[in-house]
């Protein structure tokens, strides 16, 4: 073999070999701090004090304090942004009405996708509230489709990937919130404003 | 002396020449040939993270240490890799210096990877480092690339800095916020808050671009005016 290309080879094993080595050092500190900022979303996403959080078995949590149980906490995925995943917290009341939404990973551009995560701006707190009792379907949208919320110049992509998570979503828990709050008989024909 | 010149001087002669000089070389790096201000290499990560003082502080330092690292391994493999192979190996000994600058960050800085992380992985792609591995590195004896590239790095640092400092006075009228992220918990009281509200231009791209051509200018002018007082020996 040509010399040259011998060392460039053996100059990649060596470059290869230390980032892999290093890898393995910090791999399970890394997921550590990943886990542990999920976590802290997680707790900040409700916007409530002093609730407790059970970890159901359908892996999200539920929300409770003295009074009973208050919402619930889903964890949610999606693959229609920019770039990757983006996974983020949902919390719900019993009435299915959005109490907050936290981004806990995602590889949006900075600066401009990454609006999304409330350290960076914040839009997310436009969720909170909303229901898809008092928020039509075609309202789940950027303005510029003519929906409600706000889209960010440069990036629109993102914005729509997590709106429309959130609202496919809180359709899905539409059973999950039934079955929660079985006390309330007149649900449906109630408007929440 | 010009960029040129000294290339062409590096090229002829492998000798430790009077260009080498150790305060030479820091001057070159951090006034007259700063590779921010009269390079202007390296712009992506400087404009796009210099809207803290503490995000700047984080780039700038993890720039520092890759330049310094990558010089130092380039220059004790200059009799190794030449011609064909020299840029690859630049590139692959440049890109895993960063890879591995990244994965400290998230294992120790997790807070502060999570705002700059994306502009870790782009100094790979900052000209400074590959230009001060093609042009000084591949032909210098070890202890001058090391310190040309300490030098380099802390030039680019200082300019992101003052640009850092600068916008967040400016953008946010405050200084020294989110110091936490880099020195824990007990640097949050740190931030200086000077009670105004900023004026978003500032944080905002084109409040970079401003921001930074102000710089040039003052550098340029200053620049200009050594010259001339350097001319009239009757002004010193």
């Amino acid at each position: 073999m040509n010399p040259r290309v011998m060392r460039l080879t053996l100059l990649a094993l060596g470059c290869g070999l230390l980032i892999n080595g290093l890898y393995l050092f910090s791999a399970e500190t890394i997921n550590d701090n990943q886990k542990a900022y999920e976590n802290a979303q997680l707790v900040a996403v409700t916007g409530l004090d002093n609730v407790t959080l059970t970890e159901q078995q359908a892996g999200g949590y539920l929300i409770t304090d003295d009074s009973g149980t208050l919402g619930y906490i889903s964890s949610v995925t999606t693959r229609e942004g920019y770039n990757g995943t983006i996974k983020f917290w949902l919390a719900v009341d019993t009435t299915g009405t959005i109490l907050g939404v936290r981004i806990y990973q995602h590889s949006e551009t900075p600066g401009l996708g990454d609006k999304i995560e409330l350290n960076v701006s914040d839009w997310a707190l436009g969720f909170i509230g909303r229901s898809l009792a008092n928020t039509p379907e075609n309202a789940w949208q950027v303005k510029r489709d003519g929906g409600l919320f706000d889209q960010f110049s440069g990036a629109t992509i993102t914005p729509r990937a997590v709106i429309s998570a959130v609202r496919k979503q809180l359709e899905s828990l539409q059973p999950e919130l039934e079955s929660l709050q079985p006390q309330s008989p007149s649900r449906g024909s109630t408007s929440f404003d | 002396m010009t960029k040129q010149a000294l290339n062409t001087q590096a090229l002829k002669t492998q000798d430790v020449t009077e260009t080498n000089s150790a305060h030479t070389i820091i001057r070159e790096g951090l006034w007259t040939n700063n590779p921010a201000l009269v390079q202007l290499l390296g712009l992506c990560p400087l404009l796009a993270v210099s809207n803290t003082f503490a995000n700047s502080l984080g780039l700038g330092v993890v720039t520092l240490v890759v330049l310094t690292c990558s010089n130092l391994l380039i220059s004790s493999l200059r009799g190794q890799l030449d011609g064909s192979t020299r840029l690859p190996a630049q590139i692959l000994i440049i890109a895993t210096f960063v890879t591995c600058a990244d994965l400290l960050l998230q294992s120790y800085f997790y807070g502060l990877h999570q705002r700059i992380g994306l502009f870790v992985a782009l100094i790979v792609t900052n000209c400074t480092l590959l230009a001060r591995a093609e042009s000084y590195a591949s032909r210098q004896p070890m202890r001058h690339a090391a310190l040309d590239g300490f030098m380099m790095g802390l030039g680019f640092a200082l300019v992101l800095l003052l640009l850092g400092a600068v916008r967040e006075i400016l953008g946010n009228g405050t200084l020294f916020a989110d110091m936490h992220l880099l020195f824990g918990e007990s640097a949050r009281q740190w931030k200086i808050d000077l009670g105004f509200d900023g004026f978003l231009l500032a944080i905002l791209p084109p409040g970079a671009f401003i921001s930074f051509g102000c710089l040039i200018a003052a550098h340029n002018w200053i620049l200009q005016r050594g010259e001339k007082t350097a001319l009239t020996p009757k002004n010193n």
